[in-house]
């Protein structure tokens, strides 16, 4: 699957925004990402190396956080602490439930239920097999649900 | 919440606040959305004519001393292939000769494609008008087609695997003089093996045709590789 450059930018950016929490350094992230993307592949590709571009903004997060491991995070209340919509009050739960899964457990469902990303590209950035992608997908999301139920939010 | 609903609130969490500098930095990093062969194309205007002029003038040369002189003016021929080469080699090093190198490396096509486009160019130029010579060679020099080619080939590949190694090795702006001393070492090479009869009938048998030809367009290819491959770090030392 083709993506426009801007579409694969938005989605970068809210990876980046996911995994460190801070607006400012998750944009430039995202564009250091295409940045050394560029490097060494034609502007024509961006679109076609979706996993290659995902594997080079993990790595900058995680280059990131061992440089900044104290760096101040904002959580889902912070950003929206004046919206009270149902909505809002949805994605601040159940990003407090996220919270409480491990980063790779979080990172999978993130990619494939938020960003779109397809089972073979996941796999590929997380370095599994397709198979096992399904296998921990099915799992983390009963998990999910678990934490969720012990706050009566699932039915 | 069903697992539907779940799925769905899954694709709303972690809505960052909107980038402030997308459109300017997609701006920046967007380029030209020009082909391969229009950017091909786009070269052929930036050739200086006299290197266009300088091929088409060894050709030229090379047809009129085939129509004025005997058969043995095969090596003739061959001793002016390698001022074509000259002319392709001196093409491909000019950024370097006027200093232009480092504000080509920051344009807007990098100075590789750019030499690499230009090299292809007259290089296709030269095989087409080698093409073209080679079978009236042949008839005139009553030759067959490989030998024909090797007489041809030989001269061009040895040329341009010297240049492009004295490019290589000596970054400097004055190298079109040993370029040139080369050229004119290998025409005169030419010219000599003509009067060596011994040699010049083992140098036209098929196994020297099948070993040196290949050799010196191998070596010739490899040079070519390194050169461009190590365009960016010889400029920046």
């Amino acid at each position: 699957m083709f993506m426009d450059t801007e579409e694969l930018y938005d989605r970068l950016y809210r990876y980046c925004y996911m995994k460190i929490r801070h607006q400012q350094t998750a944009e430039d992230i995202t564009q250091e990402t295409f940045l050394r993307f560029l490097e060494s592949h034609s502007y024509k590709e961006i679109g076609k190396q979706t996993a290659y571009l995902y594997t080079i903004a993990r790595n900058l997060c995680n280059d990131h956080f061992r440089k900044q491991p104290d760096i101040f995070m904002e959580t889902a209340e912070d950003s929206r602490i004046e919206d009270n919509t149902e909505e809002q009050i949805t994605n601040i739960v159940l990003e407090q439930a996220l919270q409480q899964l491990s980063d790779e457990e979080r990172e999978l469902l993130f990619l494939r239920y938020t960003n779109g990303v397809s089972a073979v590209q996941t796999a590929k950035i997380l370095h599994l097999s397709r198979f096992a992608v399904y296998r921990r997908e099915k799992h983390v999301l009963k998990q999910l649900q678990k934490i969720l139920n012990r706050r009566d939010f699932y039915d | 919440m069903t697992d539907k609903q779940l799925k769905q609130a899954l694709k709303s969490v972690y809505q960052p606040p909107k980038s402030q500098k997308k459109n300017a930095f997609l701006d920046s990093i967007e380029v030209s959305t020009l082909t391969m062969p229009e950017f091909v194309l786009s070269q052929f205007g930036y050739i200086r004519p006299w290197g266009w002029l300088m091929s088409i003038g060894v050709f030229v040369a090379a047809l009129l001393l085939m129509w004025n002189t005997d058969e043995q003016c095969v090596w003739m021929v061959s001793a002016l292939i390698p001022f074509a080469a000259l002319s392709t080699f001196m093409e491909m090093n000019r950024s370097v000769r006027c200093g232009m190198d480092e504000l080509e490396q920051a344009s807007r096509f990098s100075l590789k494609a750019v030499t690499l486009a230009r090299l292809g160019i007259l290089g296709a130029a030269n095989l087409i008008l080698m093409a073209a010579l080679s079978p009236v060679i042949g008839v005139w020099g009553q030759l067959t087609i490989l030998e024909t080619g090797f007489y041809i080939l030989c001269p061009y590949c040895l040329t341009a695997f010297c240049n492009l190694h004295i490019i290589r090795k000596w970054h400097s702006k004055e190298n079109l003089y040993p370029c040139a001393a080369v050229t004119m070492l290998v025409s005169l090479l030419c010219i000599v093996v003509n009067f060596m009869t011994d040699w010049l009938s083992w140098i036209s048998s098929w196994q020297s045709c099948a070993v040196i030809t290949p050799l010196l367009l191998a070596l010739m290819l490899r040079e070519c590789k390194n050169y461009l491959s190590h365009m960016e770090e010889y400029i920046w030392n």
